[in-house]
Formats: structure tokens, sequence, C-alpha cells
């Protein structure tokens, strides 16, 4: 099975629940009163999120997702992580999909971190040995010394940053997926952190960075798709290759999230 | 449609992670206290204990026989309400691990029936215990039969909690009013009372699907045999259960995400 990720006139409409008339209270309401006017609106809002997005990847490709706020960048991400399916159109992912636009997803702040890396790699369905060479590495890593026994809510955000960067990515994906590039802990943490991301996406086959940085994206992508309200307005193929001097300068660029 | 992609097959095929999520679960709620999950046992025994000798005079019964009966009552009504009223927040509250870990949702209306199961089965425990130290009350033989009595409330319960957490995730006033059917029913069904000929024909009581998961058990234990009447009448809320649940499966699965 050779990875690949392709999508085919993939459209995402995205129905809001929960906003004016849609409760089971005016639901009930409008069932009783037919002709009542006043009891909000009897259809569903629909977001039209993605609008016939194609395009397939390979072995070997980086995708860069740019555009403005709103225009379905995440919304494309959580596609292809599974989350959202299409409303039109087929999408195909074959891999395994490491999914990082929610790193802290799954974390209980009245665990310790060590029970947190556990019930994460529970939840990713990890076993036997791997288990437990994982957890040693990430807690080795993160390098937060005693702490790693206490609760996590006694971390501060960079503490709590520092056990679940290297939690995300301790599993070799064909597939990643991310929402902005990742930037985490102190100057320290943060160079140690940037070679391990580096070497994580080397391993994977396949990456879809979803980002605003123009340059980071031209640096490490060798696709370029632009959205704009949901729609693929630009599709560009280059060639350019991850230039180390390009990557080196990352590191000091402002990241998104971490 | 394919067999893996029925509801049953997911709640199967989750049902090793379910257990460790159900287990996380019952030790988080109580974690930051030092009885811990003592607290679910001590709340069921200060209620018969403390509620015991008024009723028991009140209704002019036996007291070590109301005991005994009451103290059944209350820990299967908690395992059934529990499991009911829990389905309510289920997917809501395991939203981020369905969005983002891409867990599958039925994993949780499991987790919740195994979390309810573990519940029960440390206050049967713990209520036999008490018994045996009271000399006033003969508690009754425990025959492991007792096990598929509550295996079938057990499958009946995670359907119907299936239905009840899909709709709840997409009608978020449905929470509130599962809440007061319940409190309507723990009066409705003989947990404090008692069953007596001349209101054994009330509708209320014949047709109460409440009454039938408690009554179950409780009478298993009590009389040493199971009323059949009983057990066919929840096989066949059972059955329905399944072909209800596996209805919305079929029909939201793909949908149930944007409600969240």
């Amino acid at each position: 099975m050779s990875v690949c990720v392709s999508l085919d006139k993939v459209s995402l409409n995205y129905p809001i629940y929960g906003y004016g008339g849609d409760s089971l209270k005016l639901r009930l309401l409008r069932m009783l009163f037919p002709k009542a006017s006043n009891l909000g609106a009897r259809s569903v809002n629909v977001v039209k999120a993605l609008r016939e997005i194609s395009f397939t990847l390979g072995p070997g490709d980086k995708l860069g997702l740019i555009g403005p706020n709103g225009s379905g960048k995440s919304t494309l991400l959580r596609v292809l992580n599974g989350t959202f399916p299409p409303s039109a159109g087929a999408v195909v992912v074959k891999g395994r999909v490491a999914s990082m636009l929610n790193l802290n997803c799954g974390v209980d702040a009245d665990l310790t971190g060590r029970q947190n890396i556990r019930q994460r790699l529970d939840y990713q369905g990890i076993k036997g040995s791997l288990r437990k060479n994982i957890e040693e590495e990430v807690i080795e890593f993160a390098d937060i010394g005693n702490f790693i026994d206490l609760p996590v809510r006694m971390y501060s955000s960079g503490m709590l940053a520092r056990l679940i960067f290297p939690l995300s990515t301790s599993v070799e994906p064909d597939i990643v997926l991310m929402d902005e590039w990742l930037a985490v802990g102190d100057a320290n943490f943060q160079e140690k952190s940037q070679g391990r991301l580096k070497n994580f996406l080397a391993k994977s086959s396949i990456l879809v960075i979803a980002s605003h940085n123009h340059v980071m994206i031209e640096s490490l992508c060798s696709k370029i798709l632009t959205l704009e309200h949901g729609v693929s307005i630009d599709f560009r193929e280059g060639k350019i290759e991850p230039k180390e001097a390009e990557l080196e300068r990352l590191q000091l660029s402002p990241g998104g999230a971490g | 449609m394919k067999l893996s992609d029925t509801l049953t097959y997911s709640f199967i095929s989750n049902s090793k992670l379910a257990y460790k999520v159900a287990k996380a679960e019952v030790v988080a709620r109580y974690r930051r206290s030092f009885l811990g999950t003592l607290w679910y046992t001590i709340s069921t025994v200060v209620i018969v204990f403390g509620l015991g000798p008024l009723y028991a005079t009140i209704f002019n019964v036996d007291v070590g026989g109301y005991f005994i009966y009451i103290a059944f009552g209350i820990i299967f009504w908690n395992f059934v309400q529990g499991t009911i009223v829990e389905s309510c927040g289920n997917v809501i509250q395991h939203q981020s691990l369905i969005k983002d870990l891409s867990i599958h949702y039925a994993t949780f209306s499991v987790s919740n029936s195994i979390k309810s199961f573990l519940i029960l089965g440390q206050n049967f425990i713990a209520i036999y215990l008490v018994f045996l130290t009271q000399k006033s009350i003969a508690a009754p033989a425990v025959s492991v039969f007792i096990l598929p009595v509550l295996l079938l409330e057990g499958i009946l319960l995670t359907y119907v909690g299936f239905i009840i957490s899909l709709v709840s995730a997409r009608f978020r006033d449905f929470s509130p009013i599962v809440n007061i059917v319940m409190q309507l029913f723990f009066f409705l069904t003989p947990i404090l009372w008692q069953i007596r000929p001349d209101i054994a024909d009330y509708k209320i009581v014949q047709w109460n699907p409440i009454y039938f998961l408690i009554e179950l058990p409780r009478g298993y234990l009590l009389n040493g045999s199971i009323d059949v009447e009983i057990l066919t009448k929840l096989s066949v809320i059972t059955l329905v259960g399944v072909v209800v649940a596996e209805a919305f499966h079929r029909r939201y699965f793909k949908r149930f995400i944007f409600w969240l």
C-alpha cells in the first residue's frame, strides 16, 4: 500500500446547529403551532466551507495551504484527518496519519505527566514494548525533572508544551497534518524541538501544513494551495527544495500555536 | 452495508479502549479525596441506613427485610439512573477525543456502561459486607446467574444510552429533560416502596421500564427466581433499542460531528 492523499471535487457544507431557532423546545412548539411565525427558523444554517477542492499527493509531497482567516484551511485539514465527512466528492487517505491540529487534546489536568503519556498512548492504540520506549524517550526529551510525576495542572504552559510536543511527535507517521508551524518552550528548548520536528517531518512521507507564514511555506513545501472562501484559487506545483538555510531561519521566526 | 459499519461492531471493537476510559473516569471523579471511589458506596450505605428504620415503620414492614429491599433497590437504581443520566453528556464531554484523536464515538457509550458496572460491583460488595456485620439482617445468597441478568441490562443501557447521547448532542436542552424524567421515575418506581397486590395492576407499574430494570436483579436476589414476564419485556425492549440505535447510527454517523 503506497501512501497517498487524494481529493476529488470535495465540498463541505458545514451545518450550524444550536443557533437561532434550533432547540428541542422550539421544535416541539413548531409542531404544536405550525402557523406561528416567531418560533425561529425551520432550516439549519449552512456554511459552504469547502467547494470542489481537488488534488493528489504522493510520497514525498509537501503541501502548503495558504489563505486568509476563515478560508477553509483548518477545515480542509479536518477533512483529511477524517473528522469531517465531505458533503460531496471523494477523499482517499492511505497511510498512518499524525494530526497535529490540537496537541493539547486528551490532556487530563489531574493526571501526572507520566499518566498523561500513558493515557495518550492508550487513545492512540499503541501497545507492547513500543509503549515503554516512547514513554522513556518522551520523558527524556521533555526534561522536566521530577515534575513528570506531578499533576499536569501544576505545570506552567511552557512545561506542558515540553511534555506534549515530544508526545505528539513520538509515533512515526506516513502523513502529517499541521496547523501552523510549532515553536514551543524557552529558547533552549525551541532549538531542540525544531530539530525534532524536522526529523519527524523527514520521516513522514506526506505533509500538509496550513500557515500564514508564506516564507516558511515556500521553503518547506513542494506544492502550494491557496484557498479563499473555501474555493481553491491557485494550485502551484513549484519544485522548491526545502533549503537548509531557510529552515534555519524558521527557528528564529515566531511560530504559531505552541 | 458492511458488518464493520454497524454500531454493534464498533461497540465490540472499541471495548478495550472503553474499559480503560471507564476505569480512568471512575478514579478521576474522586481523585482528590482521601476516600476516593469509596464515596460511591458510602452514599448508598447512608441512604439505606438513614431511610431504612423510618420507612420500614411508615410501611409497617420488618426492618431487616426492608433494609435488604431498599439496599438492592437503590444500588440497581443508581446503576440504571447513573448510566442514563451520564449518557447525556457522554459524546459532548469527549468531543476533543472524537474530533482530534479520531476515536469512534461508540467507544464512550460502552465506557459509560462499564463505568456503571464498576461502581455497581463495588457497591454490591460493600453493601454485602455491611449486611454481614448486622445480626438483624439475613443477607440472601448470591448466585452467579445474576451476571447474565446484569449483562442483559448492560446491553440495553448501552444502546439506549447511545441514543440519548446522540439526541443530547443535537439538542442541548434534552439533558435537563432526562434529569427531570429520571427524578419522576425514582418516585414512580417501587424502590423505597413495595408493590402490593392492589397496586400491581396500575399501568404505571406494568409499563415502567425502569421498574423492570430494577426488579429483575432485585427480585432474583430476594426470591431466588427470575420473573419470566419481566425478562421477556426487557428482552423485547433491548431488541427494539438495538434496532433503533443501529438506525440512528446509520443515519447520523456522518452528521453528528457537526453537532459537537
